[in-house]
Order: C-alpha cells, then sequence, then structure tokens
C-alpha cells in the first residue's frame, strides 16, 4: 500500500522539524511538504493532492490555521485534516467541527502520540479531545467561567467597550459590567485590561 | 590665478554631490557650491581686467579686485559659520588679509618712497603674515570646544609673544634681520634675512598644526576623505612663495612681461583659500555641512537627549531609596534604556531611503514586554499581517508613544499592530490600551505629560485617535504610505521648514562608518547594562543596588562621550566587561592575544557583547571561550561556549545582524554553526 502523503504546516521550527521527523519515519506515512505559513500550504494543495494536512492554528503575522483548514477543504474536500494546537482557546474544538476538521490535538497535553491520532484519522476515526484544557487564569481556572461569562470575555479581548459587547451579545451593558466583575473578582485581576490581557495571552481566548 | 588654481583641484568633484550624504534640495550647500563659483568667475575676470589694464595703463585693478573678493568672503560666512566665536576668527583673519593689501596700496601710492612711514607700511606687511596662522591655530583649537576659555588661557604665552614681536616689528630695527632693506642710487633694495625664512617655516608649520587638528576633530571619514584639497591649496600657495622668493629672488614670475601674480595673493591663498577648502570639505563644522553631523549628532544623543536626563532624573530620586522604590525606578530606567538603544539600532539600520521594516518596532516591543512582568503590569502583544516597510522616523515616533504609553500603566498594557499591504499602498494600525491616566502619567518615580506630539505625527501621515473608556486609556493610530510600482515610494519630501528638517533627518539617517561605529557601541553598551539590570531583577546575588547604579552611571557618561572621535575601546573596558559578564553568571576565557589595532578592538568588543548576551538568553552555558589566532592577513576569532545548542534554526537580527553589517563592511567574513555547540568564527583583514 502507498504511504499516505502528508503535508505539515507549522510556524514553529522545532514543531515542525518533530512532525518532519515522525512522518518521515513512519512506514505508512511519507512527507509531501511542509510550510510555516499557511497561504503557501493552500497554495500547495491547490495544485497538487495530500492525503493528510497537519495544520497548526495559531501562526506568525496572525495566520490562522483553522481558515486555511476550510480553504483546504473547499478545494480538497477528500484531504483529511489534522489541526493542532498548544492553545487552550475554547471554541478551537467548535471551530473545527464546524469546518469539517477530521481530528484534533492538543500538543503538549493530549495523551495519545500524535502518530497514533494520524492513523486513526487515516482510518477513517474522528479523533477530538473531550475538552479544552484547564488553565489557571490569576487565582480562577478557566473552568470557573459561566458560558456568558466566557462570550464576555471573548468580546473583551478584541478590544470591544462595554456599550460595544453590550449590542454584541443581545444584553445590556450593565449585565455586562456585572460579568466583567465577577470574573475580575474570580481571578483577582486589577482591572478589566488586565483580564483581557491575561486571557489572551494565555491562551483562553484568542480572537480570530 | 588664485581661485583659477581652486577650479584646477576641482572643487565641484569634491564638492557636495561626491563624498557627502546625498544633500538634493539642500538650499544652504548650494548656497556654498555657488560662493565657490561666484569666487571662481571673480578671479577670472580679475585675471582678464588685469590683462586690459597692463595694457590700458590702469592701475590697482587687481587689489581692487581681491579686496572685494576678500570682503566678499568675509561676508559670506555670516550665515555660512553657525559658530561665533569660530566665524569672528575666520572673519578677523580675512580683515588682516585685507588689510595686507591695504598696506602695500598705502605704501605704493600714497606715502613719499624712503621715508619712515614708506618703511613702515612695508613693516605692517608682516603683521597679517604673522597674525594669520596663529588666527588658524586658534580656529582648530576651538572647533568642538567646550572649554574655550582654558584653551585660550593656555595660548596666552604665544599670544604674548605674538604682541611682543609686533611691537617689535613695527619699532625696531630687528626687522633688519627679516628683510634688510638699502637705498642705492636712488633706488630701493631688499633681501630677506634668515629670519623671513623662519617666519614663513613658522607660519607653515602653524598652518600644518592647525590642519592636523582640524582633521582629527573631524568624526565623519566621508569628510575626511577628502583631505587631500586644503593640503593640496597649501603646497601650491608655498610653491608660489617659493618661486616668488626663492627662484625669483622676491619678484614677480612674469608671463610676456606680464606678472601672474603678487606675493600679497599667495598669501590671500595660503589663509582665506585654504579655510575656504575646509569648508567646503566638511573638515571646519559649518551651518551646511555640520548640519549633517549636527543631525546624526542629535539623531543618536540629541533626540534622545530627553530620554537621557530621565535616566539621571530617576538615578538622582532613587539614589538613597531602597527597596520597591529603587525597583520600580530601576525598571523604568531599563525601559527608557531600551527605547534609546532600540532607537539607536533604528537609526543604525536605516536604509538611505529611510525606510525600515515594522518588524523592527515589534523586536523593540517584544523586549519591553519582558520588563513588565518585573513591574507587576501585564502586557501582551499581537501582530497581524506580515511586515510592511514605514518611515524609520515613524516607528522611532511609535517607540517613544510606548515609552510615555507604559509610564502610568497601573496593571496592564496591551499592543496590537496590524500590518496591511496593497499593491498600491502599505499601512499600519497600532492600537494601544493601557490603564493610565489620560493625558498624564504618574508611577511614583516620573511624571509625564502626554500630550500626542500631534505635529510630528502629522508630518509623518500619521492620524490617530485617543480616548477613555471604559476606565481604559485607548489609542489606535493609523499610518499609510504609497508604493510606486514595484519600487520603494521616493523618501518622504515635504515644503515648509520642519518638513524640510524631517526630510534632512530620514535623508542623513543612512550608515556612516564613523557614527555606525557610535551607535553600534551605545547599542551594545545599552545591551549589557539592559542584560545585568534584568539579572539584577531576577535576584542574581552577585550583583547589588550599588552595582546597578554604578552601570548606569557609566553607560550615560559614555553616551555623553559617544559623540566624540575617541572610539576605541580600551583595556579598562574590556576588564569591566568581561568582570560584568562573570557578575552575571558567564566566565570569559580568552585565549589569544587581542589585536592592538583600534578598529579591530571595537568589532571585537560587539561581538564579545553579542556572544555573552546570546549565551544568556538562549543557552544553559556559564563560560563564554574566545580563541584568537593570528594569521598571516589578519585574525581568526572563534567564539563558543560550553551551553547547549540554542534550540531552532539561528535568526540573526539585532546584536548579530548588526555584528555581520559591521565586519563585512570592513572586509572580513563571520560564520555560524550551530550543529553540535553554537560556533561563531570571525575572520578580520589584518
Amino acid at each position: 500500500m502507498k504511504p499516505y502523503r502528508v503535508m505539515i504546516v507549522e510556524d514553529f521550527l522545532m514543531s515542525r522539524q518533530l512532525f518532519e521527523s515522525i512522518v518521515s519515519e513512519a512506514e505508512n506515512f511519507e512527507l509531501s511538504a511542509s510550510f510555516s505559513e499557511a497561504d503557501k500550504a493552500v497554495d500547495y494543495v491547490s495544485r497538487r493532492y495530500v492525503d493528510l494536512v497537519i495544520m497548526d492554528i495559531v501562526m506568525q503575522a496572525g495566520q490562522s490555521g483553522l481558515s486555511a483548514a476550510k480553504r483546504i477543504k473547499d478545494i480538497r474536500p477528500e484531504t483529511k485534516i489534522l489541526v493542532v494546537t498548544s492553545m487552550p482557546e475554547i471554541t478551537y474544538i467548535d471551530k473545527a467541527r464546524k469546518i469539517g476538521v477530521e481530528s484534533f490535538w492538543y500538543k503538549e497535553i493530549q495523551k495519545q502520540p500524535i502518530l497514533e491520532v494520524m492513523q486513526r484519522t487515516m482510518n477513517g476515526e474522528s479523533i477530538y479531545p473531550d475538552q479544552t484544557p484547564v488553565i489557571r487564569i490569576g487565582n480562577a481556572v478557566s473552568t470557573e467561567f459561566t458560558e456568558k461569562e466566557t462570550e464576555v470575555l471573548r468580546e473583551l479581548t478584541d478590544g470591544a467597550s462595554n456599550k460595544e459587547i453590550a449590542k454584541n451579545l443581545g444584553i445590556s451593558e450593565r449585565t455586562v459590567k456585572m460579568h466583567i466583575t465577577n470574573m475580575i473578582q474570580k481571578t483577582g485581576f486589577r482591572s478589566r485590561l488586565e483580564l483581557a490581557v491575561k486571557a489572551r495571552t494565555g491562551g483562553l481566548v484568542i480572537p480570530d | 590665478m588664485i581661485y583659477a588654481i581652486l577650479w584646477i583641484v576641482d572643487f565641484d568633484t569634491y564638492g557636495m554631490e561626491g563624498s557627502f550624504p546625498d544633500r538634493t534640495g539642500d538650499p544652504m550647500a548650494k548656497g556654498r557650491i555657488k560662493t565657490s563659483r561666484i569666487f571662481l568667475i571673480w578671479a577670472v575676470l580679475t585675471a582678464l581686467c588685469n590683462h586690459a589694464a597692463y595694457y590700458l595703463h590702469i592701475k590697482h585693478v587687481s587689489t581692487i579686485s581681491y579686496c572685494l573678493l576678500i570682503v566678499f568672503w568675509i561676508l559670506s560666512l555670516k550665515d555660512e559659520i553657525a559658530d561665533s566665536y569660530i566665524k569672528k576668527l575666520l572673519q578677523s583673519g580675512g580683515m588682516w588679509m585685507l588689510s595686507l593689501f591695504v598696506f602695500r596700496q598705502i605704501r605704493y601710492d600714497f606715502v613719499t618712497p624712503y621715508t619712515f612711514p614708506h618703511r613702515l607700511m612695508w613693516y605692517c606687511y608682516y603683521l597679517p603674515i604673522l597674525i594669520t596662522p596663529l588666527l588658524s591655530l586658534m580656529i582648530s583649537l576651538s572647533i568642538d570646544n567646550k572649554d574655550r576659555q582654558r584653551t585660550n588661557r593656555r595660548l596666552l604665552p604665544l599670544k604674548i609673544f605674538y604682541a611682543l614681536l609686533m611691537v617689535l616689528i613695527l619699532t625696531n630695527d630687528l626687522h633688519g634681520l627679516a628683510i634688510k632693506i638699502w637705498y642705492d642710487g636712488g633706488e630701493e633694495h631688499s633681501r630677506m634675512g634668515g629670519l623671513y625664512y623662519l617666519v614663513i617655516l613658522w607660519y607653515a608649520s602653524l598652518m600644518l598644526a592647525s590642519f592636523v587638528i582640524t582633521y582629527r576633530k573631524c568624526i565623519l571619514s566621508s569628510y575626511k576623505k577628502n583631505w587631500k584639497i586644503p593640503v593640496i591649496i597649501e603646497l601650491i600657495g608655498l610653491l608660489l612663495w617659493a618661486w616668488y622668493y626663492i627662484i625669483n629672488l622676491g619678484s614677480s614670475p612674469k608671463l610676456n612681461g606680464y606678472n601672474l601674480y603678487n606675493i600679497q595673493e599667495v598669501y590671500v591663498l595660503l589663509y582665506i583659500g585654504f579655510w575656504e577648502a575646509l569648508i567646503l570639505v566638511g573638515l571646519i563644522p559649518s551651518v551646511s555641512l555640520a548640519k549633517d553631523r549636527n543631525w546624526i549628532s542629535e539623531s543618536l544623543f540629541g533626540t534622545v537627549e530627553e530620554e537621557i536626563l530621565r535616566i539621571r532624573s530617576i538615578m538622582d530620586h532613587i539614589r538613597s531609596k531602597s527597596g520597591d522604590i529603587f525597583r520600580n525606578g530601576m525598571i523604568r530606567i531599563a525601559f527608557i534604556g531600551i527605547y534609546i538603544k532600540r532607537r539607536a539600532n533604528l537609526e543604525l539600520i536605516t536604509p538611505k531611503n529611510g525606510y525600515l521594516s515594522t518588524r523592527e518596532l515589534s523586536l523593540a516591543i517584544r523586549e519591553a514586554i519582558d520588563y513588565f512582568d518585573f513591574s507587576r503590569v501585564s502586557a501582551g502583544y499581537e501582530e497581524s499581517g506580515e511586515s510592511v516597510e514605514v518611515p524609520s522616523l515613524l516607528l522611532s515616533a511609535i517607540l517613544k508613544l510606548l515609552l510615555n504609553t507604559t509610564c502610568g500603566a497601573k496593571s496592564a498594557c496591551y499592543v496590537k499592530l496590524i500590518n496591511s499591504r496593497t499593491e498600491d499602498a502599505v499601512s499600519i494600525t497600532l492600537t494601544v490600551e493601557s490603564d493610565m491616566e489620560l493625558f498624564s502619567c504618574s508611577n511614583g518615580i516620573e511624571k509625564i505629560d502626554f500630550p500626542m506630539d500631534t505635529e510630528l505625527f502629522s508630518l509623518l501621515g500619521a492620524t490617530y485617535d485617543l480616548y477613555e473608556e471604559d476606565d481604559t486609556v485607548k489609542l489606535r493610530l493609523h499610518a499609510a504610505y504609497p508604493l510606486s510600482g514595484s519600487r520603494r515610494a521616493k523618501p518622504l519630501s515635504y515644503h515648509g521648514d520642519p518638513a524640510n528638517e524631517l526630510s534632512r533627518i530620514t535623508s542623513y539617517l543612512s550608515l556612516e562608518e564613523d557614527v555606525l561605529l557610535a551607535k553600534t557601541r551605545i547599542h551594545d553598551s545599552l545591551g549589557r547594562s539592559l542584560l545585568m539590570t534584568k539579572a539584577w531583577l531576577l535576584g542574581s546575588h552577585e550583583l547589588t543596588d550599588e552595582m546597578i547604579l554604578s552601570e548606569w552611571k557609566r553607560i550615560l557618561a559614555r553616551m555623553s562621550e559617544a559623540n566624540r572621535t575617541e572610539t576605541q575601546t580600551t583595556d579598562t573596558d574590556h576588564e569591566h566587561f568581561i568582570s560584568q559578564a562573570r557578575n552575571m553568571g558567564v566566565d570569559v576565557v580568552i585565549s589569544g592575544d587581542i589585536p592592538d589595532e583600534e578598529c579591530l578592538r571595537d568589532v571585537i568588543d560587539s561581538a564579545l557583547t553579542v556572544h555573552i548576551t546570546n549565551i544568556l538568553r538562549h543557552t544553559t552555558g556559564h563560560t563564554a571561550y574566545i580563541d584568537i589566532e593570528a594569521t598571516g592577513t589578519g585574525y581568526v576569532l572563534i567564539f563558543s561556549n560550553d551551553g547547549s545548542r540554542p534550540a531552532g534554526r539561528i535568526v540573526e537580527k539585532g546584536g548579530l545582524k548588526n555584528l555581520r553589517q559591521r565586519i563585512e563592511r570592513m572586509g572580513g567574513t563571520m560564520e555560524i554553526e550551530s550543529t553540535d555547540r553554537f560556533k561563531m568564527k570571525l575572520t578580520l583583514p589584518g
């Protein structure tokens, strides 16, 4: 049986080299291409067929692996995609599912080795983690936030004002302030800006 | 004829377009070229008029013409020489040259021959010959001299000697040892005595000394390489003098009965020709040319002078303090140090067109983010889009803005940079959020009024919006620049005085060898100090509060001195640096002898800085090894360490990038390996 052709899209050199090494040493996989930029990967796929794409989500210069994954799915629906990330951003899993990404792997956290996830993906399985990693944010952990608080937090990290958050989420400004105050109290942060900065730098929320 | 000689040595070739930075559009520079061309045309007209006058028996044409030329030169210095003291000295030398013509004319036309006034006028010829070299020496000693009073005090014995000599010349027969005058058959005869030749030797010596001092004080190599021009002028003058006195025994050389030149004209060449040449080639600070030096010097220190003063002020404030106050003060100093270092780096690498990648701004911001943790301010930075090229002045202005914005951040600060490129234009949008007070920030260490530098940003084509919302100060700045086809747009050019200055700065922020050296040293020195500060903030037991304070004191003193010509690294600097490296936990082991050549020592100093910085940042090493080997053609230096191989491919940026540029400029090579261990091999020419 011919080995599966794999394309790697990862901007961090060490990770990319690691993936390349894993693919090259695997018997039933062969490295077709390796890119640090999502656009070049999409262009490659438009010209050549690959069986599996290992795609990082957050890349330099704001490139989004999920956007690239969607474009690849549009061009080559039959190509399977395995997204990888170290960011615990809670919406990634849902977004990946919606795009039709076959599998999802957390780089440092997931117990299954990536080679196993790759093989199972090519066998037709869809491997997704049960939950996003739990991360500490200030004095709280990410699971302590309610769904609404997380939505408000996402808007906050996007730089929206209380008024804008209220409008975007269809709630009152007073409610927005209440959610923010709650999150500040849970985390022990000193301001809404600190809450937003920590959520973003901690990878809990990553704006599109 | 004299200015025809100036033309022969081709002022235009060595003028504005050749050696100096591109000064297209600089009205002052064009003004000086015009002056020199007027001199030339005047000289030609004088020669023609002289010729006509000779045949038409019209007297004094040459004298009048030269006198007018001298007056014109004196007046032309008014707007050319910014330093009023130097200007006065030059102009007074011009006046003495004028007096030489006046004395001669009075002697020949207005006093009775063989009388005392007749002789007295002849004696008066000595005065300009004696005084102008003294004035020349005073001019050269006054350039870039902050303590002129002390210099003048030191010259006092020489001035007293001159005064006595002038009195003796005018009143005593001592002058007979210089020129022996006698009368025979109703005719006056003269013969040069030994003292005359001694005076001329003295003249030549002082002029040579003036030249050497002026040359050494110039910091720009592109000007210094034109040193031959004033030297040639002086040599021609001395040759003409020798032809007059030694070959022609005291009379003018003739061609078809026509005097080629008169001796007083030779002295005009020796003084005015000499100094005009020095002004035109840039060896003497003139408004048009030293503005380069001034602006470069300003661009290095003048525009960060405010920040240097802030560091001093903070140091004074925390000197006797301890605990959090001292710590917060050092953190603040580190922020300002990053700004100065990054600012110097921006200027180091800005190409001639004045545009630079926003990646450089990113590097600066990321470096600053490290220090936020120490100050317990949560900071974040985000960038999207591929880096684009924008005016480096804009990047400098943004850096300053960010420096001031961080001053008052109470708990958090976030910076986002969006780069955008279309077919026709590039743009950047910078968003800053900080929980500081709007328009004024105070962190217990500094209080800064925070007005936006509206004029600057406006000149740079940037728009901004600054407001407060939900207890957060938000700034949004946007700038867009057109692209012309596949090439970079022309450098910014504006109309109006402030814009001309901006355009000038943009054009002149290009690499000049000596300035590159000065800026590199500042960048490296600050880099070391920042590393030390970081180690101290991290709790290094080997670094005390006093050591950190004295390190910054040393750097500030260095920055104040770094625009001088002495740029060599001394042994004391090396020892100090090695000692500081040990304090930071890195032993330095050097095998082989460090070269004696100044320029090589400087490069090695920079390489050492980069090497130790990278050990501290990227490896687990504790020992830096430097192996130096002298080869037949130069030196080979190998830098390595006992640490782990750095993760990932080595990307040359910041210090490594600067180092490579510097080494390649001097004709050397730099190779980096990182297979098992990091190894940097430098090959330097001897």
